[in-house]
């Protein structure tokens, strides 16, 4: 199907692609339906499209391309949905933010990754209130 | 605002599965015990409202940004061969 995408325009995607985000994530409640998109030019970076707003989209990141030892406590993710965790596969990004005309200082999340169930195709943002994790870490230093 | 008054070891119950319950007092905070379903999320306001803002930041970013900070990060990368 096409989407229209905020970094790339109009383009194709596939539909088994979409991730449902049943309770939206903070400051953005409403919008449920996104997509991964990668391209070349933004390596290693991952554009999180918002399906419902074509005017909404995060940049995200594998953390461990960061901090090599980032994990994320399977009990975290147990407290909050009931995924069966030894049968479906997880993927975790955390969300990027890059200051406007200034990418030098572009800093992410890693105090609330998005966890994204392959096998389920549903995610939500994990918040780790009690972990040592920046919600703002420099990842140029 | 509703405001309630509670002994230690009292509880108050929102809706039907949501109870709070005071469990210690100090002198210029108490502990505070909370059951909830699952789907219920449970924050501190300030860790909440800091994840929030930083959403709503990612989002506002420039998206021709995106390619330099790429490019940023490749040269920066530690261990990479030049």
């Amino acid at each position: 199907m096409k989407i229209n995408t905020r970094q790339f325009g109009e383009i194709e995607i596939d539909e088994h692609k979409i991730i449902n985000i049943p309770l939206g994530i903070p400051g953005f409640r409403d919008k449920k339906k996104y997509v991964l998109l990668q391209k070349e030019e933004t390596v290693p970076f991952l554009v999180f499209q918002c399906m419902d707003d074509s005017d909404l989209s995060f940049v995200v990141l594998d953390p461990v391309k960061i901090i090599p030892e980032y994990t994320i406590e399977k009990k975290d993710i147990e407290k909050t949905v009931s995924w069966d965790l030894d049968r479906d596969e997880i993927s975790c990004f955390v969300i990027v933010t890059i200051p406007n005309g200034k990418p030098e200082k572009m800093t992410a999340n890693f105090m609330a990754p998005l966890v994204i169930n392959n096998k389920k195709k549903e995610g939500l943002q994990l918040i780790l209130q009690n972990s040592s994790y920046s919600h703002q870490y420099q990842l140029l230093k | 605002m509703l405001i309630l008054t509670r002994k230690i070891g009292e509880s108050i119950v929102i809706g039907d599965d949501i109870v709070i319950k005071v469990v210690e007092t100090g002198k210029n905070s108490i502990r505070i015990g909370i059951d909830a379903p699952k789907e219920i999320t449970v924050l501190r306001l300030e860790v909440f409202e800091s994840i929030q803002r930083e959403n709503i930041l990612s989002s506002k970013g420039d998206k021709s940004d995106i390619t330099k900070a790429a490019k940023l990060f490749e040269s920066k990368e530690p261990g990479k061969k030049e």
